[in-house]
């Protein structure tokens, strides 16, 4: 995967419930602040703060500075890449498997 | 629900599920069918062999630390005497892989697995689609 982000931290920002809520969240409807997500995930502000700031390392989130404020927009680029991981394996499979029927019933 | 992110296919084959074994667990015959660019790079682990069932394996690109899945291949007996050949493969999240000796030697056993849920390529259509 050409990730910018090591796909690792991507996996692991993604491994998470409530981190694959938040990025829902924030995908869907941001930029969002994580006072705006505390209110409706049922964890603290702290919590949520965490675990933008994995999703951030990932590479899946940004943060702008609003003023006081902290938002938070989505990055699809980490995600394409695990899309684009599953086209891929996909389609060498079909290769690998018709050489595999080829070769069997030689 | 389905809750790993995988990648499965699967073929009929009309030869019996013992033919199919051998292609598949001989290093030399699978190379015959599976090598390619992609695969003719990897480092491959073998984790669990069932002979004319099943055949379970690790592999990654000794470049790539991050890009290693776990590919079961699962031989089924059909009516018809041949042999349906289903695969999955499923990204793991992978420790360092850089292929040191040391590291193949003491490879975990206990992999951190950190699949991907089905949700998240909910996100990602959301996403792409934003």
């Amino acid at each position: 995967m050409a990730a910018a982000e090591p796909a690792d931290a991507v996996f692991a920002a993604l491994a998470d419930a409530t981190r694959r809520s938040i990025l829902q969240a924030v995908s869907e409807r941001g930029p969002l602040t994580a006072t705006t997500l505390a209110a409706e995930l049922p964890i603290s502000r702290q919590a949520v703060a965490k675990h933008l700031a994995l999703l951030r390392e990932a590479g899946l989130v940004h943060a702008d500075r609003a003023g006081r404020e902290t938002r938070f927009t989505a990055e699809p680029e980490p995600l394409r890449d695990v899309a684009a991981w599953a086209t891929a394996t996909g389609q060498r499979w079909d290769d690998r498997l018709e050489r595999l029927r080829r070769l069997a019933q030689r | 629900m389905q809750d790993d992110a995988e990648v499965t296919r699967s073929v009929d084959v009309e030869v019996g599920a013992d033919r199919v074994w051998e292609l598949l667990a001989d290093p030399e015959l699978r190379g015959a069918w599976l090598d390619d660019d992609d695969a003719a790079d990897r480092e491959l682990r073998i984790d669990e062999a069932r002979p004319g069932e099943s055949l379970t394996w690790t592999w990654w690109r000794p470049d790539d630390e991050a890009g290693a899945s776990q590919v079961a291949v699962v031989l089924t007996e059909l009516d018809s005497g041949g042999t349906r050949v289903a695969v999955t493969e499923r990204l793991v999240a992978a420790p360092r892989l850089h292929a040191s000796a040391s590291a193949r030697v003491g490879f975990p056993t206990v992999w951190d697995r950190r699949l991907l849920g089905l949700e998240l390529l909910l996100v990602a259509a959301g996403v792409l689609v934003a």
